[in-house]
């Protein structure tokens, strides 16, 4: 199929003007074929015989289609009209990696637009932050920073990190929750009666009574008490107890209470009391609150009924006890007035199982019925 | 005595009419030539001291519903031709109340209730478009006259030449007023005619013509008689030469360095108001006392013009972009629910929108080279002939000014062209119609006359047409104000933009690639007009905006389909219209991908694509999130060679490497 004009890229055949067998010299036509121009007649560029149609009438075929074959005089046969295909292309070369010019003096950071608008909203220090070497800081880096902004401020830093604790908790750990009612009635009145002859600054709070009650039912439920590492749980043998604490800036840290399950409650609540005052000062020490095996939260005096934790990891469990109300309560067949607080546990499920935990908490409960034996 | 009388009849009423026009011509250009000095009028100014007869002997013999074309120097055609005294001099005072709101001062007067289509001021300029004018009054089968005038020097002039041949190969009734007062501009006309004889050239064309001492009012009334009368007869057009002499410098800052002080001299003894004057004192027609009668009339006239001027309004900045285009548009098409497809090709689909428009509109018709007997370059309109007839798939000579012209001309008289340029670089030759007509009118004269033209023209390389077929130069078009420019990529836009663009009321050229032309697919059977105003999001993407257009689309989606290979996710904008741009849908894709990539087949500097990317940066800098770029055409002249050609411009494996790169990838 010859090509008729450069617009065009294909011809259909209408009608052959030599038959297989005849004679054809160059300047004879040769057939008819039908363009988006009209019908227009084809030469011949080639004297030989005739050999073989090669395309049927009413056949739609790109230029540089082989119509038909001619035997040229030396008897070899040659492809007519011998239009050649037009040769691809070559690729087009890949342009050269582009040259950074660098100017002269070009100590100013290299930051897209949409990178320095973004920080800006952000109030992000553009002078701290490190490029790549040889690379532009792209939005993608600045959004990078806003998910975990460079510290400002303790109180950012400080949410900045309970954000990244608790996500990673939310993220990973397979929570359960178990709520149990407890009576205190005993414990509070085992306080009482401790604190009976003590002065306020040493007096026993009920918060050292829960923290040993724990720390010793821990001993039977190990699998409560330890960290989860990346080759799975790690039970410990000591308890060291978190005590969730709530700063007055807002924010909080869980700070241990450590070897719970051997001191004594005068040394717990010695503990407890000097690790308020300490925290609340911002004077806690790092390993005081990477060390804690279990976590105790506590909205007793904040009027919530249940809380239910989300664990600190690599902890495994959390317990939450919210306020201790005055509820009638039924105790050997008899309605009374009891000391009740909400209990509820929170533990990892790739640890322990609910039927576990629930006998975690019973045990706690007896513990606290029994508070002279702590 | 009526227009079609051969002979004048000098009454007493008519010479006195005939005096006073001149007179109100004269003493209205001394005032012009006084303020001017006093710098109430700027700009150019060219006065028509010494041709008044001219006007005077012509203008008064034409109907209302006659058309006149004139030049910079038109003054005294507006005055003749009745456009009020004041509204003319509160245009040269560049006000409000102008005739053409001040936009276009002395040499673009203009009025559409005197069928007056401005002073033109590029020579030869008005002659295409008086072409155009009285091809509507021949297609629209009235009676109507254009009477076109020019002075010598437009005889140099290509679009002179094109426009006889039209007008005498389209029998158009139009009457050529050639004002040969010696000079073009400074050149004498022996300098720059190798024929001085200017009836010969409009001979030659076969138009009737005649030469007239155009200093003699009775003369070129007569003459205009005459050749009004034979326009009537034959409705063939009329040469008229009117022999002049300019008393005045060709502008005001003009040393006349070019021709002696006794030269004029001689020729204000002569001088059409001093020798008529002299004429009827002597026979007794008009007393002296009468002549100061007209003379305290004019006086006044003229005062009350300066006051009106004087007291005329400034036109608010805020209005300076106002009728650029028309302020009203027609209502956007509203799509019918696509029906079964049907396989075509771009080339059928722009067919079949012509035909469509054609077959709705009457007022519409295809011009061009070739679009007739051989079917159109493209063979877009094989076969249009047949169906319509040779008068509205009209073939034109290869003239591109010429019939360019017309049709702005033809689309100025209300009809509705649709001219085709068979390729852009041909276009060239019309660019003066495109951008110093068409372009500017409707702003220049204040709304009173817009172009609803439609120019469509290929564009394009690939089919190794090599330097002088292939160019893509939308992009210069696209910078001209006064113009909607579209590049239809798809089957539905081949189609569909046709109608729309037919509706506006302004000029619109269609831009169609040639490697188009071929394309086949799918389109709906009952396809209808698209609109053309917005951007269309071909592909959508998250990474980068890859915009472009027309013959590059296809390349830009190839493109985007091996990016999505690597993971890179490419919006794809084919900008439909490329101007005006539609930069929000620019600037919201933008906005999401935070990278753009222009592909652009025009060359890289001052192209299409520069501008898109510094319109992104003027108002969208803070989305990027890396440096813009385009892939354009290399910048030489398009070679025939196929390895170099396509080298040229961009293609599919360019863009990717390019988006790459960009996306800080190895290409």
């Amino acid at each position: 199929m010859p090509s008729l004009g450069a617009d065009m890229e294909a011809g259909t055949l209408v009608e052959w003007l030599k038959a297989p067998g005849d004679a054809v010299a160059r300047g004879d036509i040769i057939a008819v074929i039908e363009t988006q121009k009209g019908a227009i007649e084809i030469e011949v560029f080639e004297d030989g015989v005739l050999k073989e149609y090669l395309a049927r009438i009413g056949d739609t075929v790109p230029v540089g289609t082989p119509l038909a074959m001619i035997s040229g005089a030396g008897d070899d046969t040659v492809p007519a009209p011998a239009t050649p295909v037009p040769p691809v292309p070559p690729k087009t070369p890949k342009p050269a990696a582009p040259v950074r010019v660098e100017t002269p003096g070009g100590a100013r950071l290299k930051i897209t637009p949409a990178a320095r608008r973004l920080a800006a909203q952000h109030k992000i220090d553009l002078s701290a932050i490190k490029a790549p070497a040889g690379q532009e800081i792209r939005l993608a880096d600045i959004a990078a920073l806003v998910k975990r902004p460079a510290p400002e401020s303790a109180g950012s830093a400080m949410r900045d990190a309970i954000a990244a604790a608790m996500s990673r908790s939310k993220r990973e750990i397979p929570h359960y929750y178990l709520s149990q009612s407890v009576d205190i009635t005993a414990a509070e009145s085992f306080v009482a009666e401790v604190n009976k002859d003590r002065p306020a600054t040493e007096r026993l709070l009920l918060g050292a009574v829960l923290v040993k009650a724990v720390a010793t039912a821990l001993r039977k439920y190990p699998e409560f008490n330890g960290h989860y590492e990346d080759a799975g749980f790690v039970p410990s043998k000591a308890a060291h107890v978190g005590m969730a604490i709530n700063l007055r800036g807002g924010g909080l840290v869980a700070p241990a209470l450590h070897d719970a399950e051997s001191k004594s409650l005068d040394d717990l609540m010695a503990g407890l009391r000097d690790l308020v005052a300490r925290v609340r000062a911002g004077r806690f020490r790092a390993r005081e609150l990477s060390d804690p095996t279990i976590t105790i939260s506590s909205l007793g005096d904040r009027g919530v009924d249940q809380l239910y934790g989300v664990i600190y990891p690599p902890q495994v469990a959390i317990l939450g006890f919210g306020t201790p109300r005055d509820r009638p309560w039924v105790q050997d067949g008899q309605i009374a007035v009891r000391r009740i607080v909400s209990m509820t546990l929170s533990a990892d499920h790739r640890v322990s199982d609910g039927l576990r935990g629930a006998k975690f908490m019973t045990a706690i409960d007896r513990q606290l019925q029994n508070p002279g034996d702590l | 005595m009526t227009a079609t009388d051969l002979k004048p009849h000098l009454s007493k009423d008519h010479v006195r009419d005939l005096l006073k026009q001149m007179i109100r011509i004269r003493r209205f250009e001394d005032k012009c030539a006084e303020l001017y000095t006093q710098q109430k009028i700027r700009g150019f100014l060219h006065l028509y001291d010494g041709e008044e007869a001219i006007a005077a002997g012509v203008l008064p013999l034409l109907k209302d519903s006659d058309r006149v074309v004139a030049t910079y120097r038109e003054h005294g055609h507006a005055l003749a031709r009745g456009v009020p005294m004041p509204d003319i001099l509160a245009e040269m005072y560049g006000k409000a109340e102008g005739c053409s709101g001040g936009r276009g001062g002395s040499m673009h007067l203009f009025s559409k209730a005197h069928n007056f289509y401005g002073g033109n001021a590029i020579v030869g300029g008005g002659l295409p478009l008086a072409i155009g004018l009285g091809l509507a009054d021949r297609m629209g089968g009235g009676d109507a006259v254009t009477a076109c005038f020019f002075g010598e020097g437009a005889v140099a002039e290509g679009e002179f030449h094109e426009s006889m041949n039209l007008a005498a190969l389209w029998n158009l009734p139009v009457l050529f007023v050639c004002e040969n007062n010696g000079y073009a501009m400074g050149t004498a006309l022996e300098l720059s005619e190798s024929e001085t004889d200017i009836t010969a050239k409009a001979q030659c064309y076969d138009i009737a013509s005649e030469a007239v001492d155009g200093m003699d009012v009775v003369a070129v009334e007569a003459a205009a008689r005459r050749a009004l009368a034979q326009i009537a007869e034959t409705g063939k057009p009329y040469f008229l030469e009117c022999r002049t002499y300019r008393f005045r410098a060709h502008s005001m800052f003009d040393a006349q360095l070019y021709r002696p002080k006794e030269e004029v001299e001689e020729w204000r003894q002569k001088g059409p108001i001093l020798r008529f004057q002299n004429w009827l004192r002597d026979t007794g027609l008009l007393h002296t006392d009468e002549v100061s009668a007209i003379e305290a009339e004019v006086d006044g006239e003229i005062a009350t013009a300066v006051a009106f001027a004087e007291a005329g309004t400034d036109e608010p900045i805020a209005d300076l972009t106002k009728f650029t285009l028309s302020p009203d548009r027609p209502a956007l098409p509203e799509p019918a629910p696509p029906g079964a497809m049907v396989q075509t090709t771009y080339r059928e689909a722009v067919k079949a929108g012509i035909v469509d428009a054609m077959t709705r509109d009457d007022r519409v018709f295809l011009m061009g080279e070739d679009v007739g007997r051989y079917g159109g370059c493209y063979a877009v309109s094989k076969g249009l002939l047949d169906q319509f007839g040779p008068d509205r798939i009209r073939d034109t000579p290869l003239s591109e000014s010429g019939f360019t012209g017309a049709g702005i001309g033809v689309a100025i008289a209300g009809m509705r062209p649709i001219v085709e340029v068979m390729t852009v670089n041909f276009s060239l030759l019309a660019l003066d119609q495109i951008m110093n007509t068409a372009a500017t009118y409707r702003h220049m004269s204040n709304n009173q006359f817009g172009v609803p033209v439609v120019i469509r023209m290929a564009t394009g390389a690939g089919k190794q047409l090599a330097a002088q077929h292939s160019h893509s130069l939308e992009g210069w078009y696209a910078h001209i104000p006064g113009l909607r420019v579209l590049a239809p990529a798809t089957l539905e836009d081949a189609r569909g933009m046709l109608w729309t663009a037919l509706q506006d009321l302004d000029p619109v050229l269609i831009f169609e690639n040639v490697m188009l032309y071929n394309r086949s697919g799918e389109l709906a059977e009952n396809a209808g007009p698209v609109d053309i105003d917005r951007a269309v999001v071909r592909r959508a993407g998250t990474d980068i905006s890859l915009i472009t257009y027309g013959g590059s689309l296809f390349k830009t989606l190839e493109a985007a389909e091996a990016l999505e290979q690597d993971g890179i996710s490419a919006e794809v904008i084919d900008l439909r219209s490329l101007r005006p741009l539609d930069m929000d849908t620019i600037k919201a894709s933008v906005a999401k991908t935070h990278r753009a990539l222009i592909v652009d087949e025009g060359w890289k500097t001052g192209s299409l694509a520069a501008e898109i990317g510094m319109q992104i940066a003027e108002d969208a800098f803070f989305d990027l999130d890396a440096p813009l770029a385009r892939v354009c055409s290399a910048e030489v002249p398009i070679p025939y060679a196929a390895h170099l050609e396509a080298a040229a411009i961009p293609q599919t494996p360019v863009i990717v490497a390019a988006v790459k790169s960009q996306m800080g990838l190895e290409p």
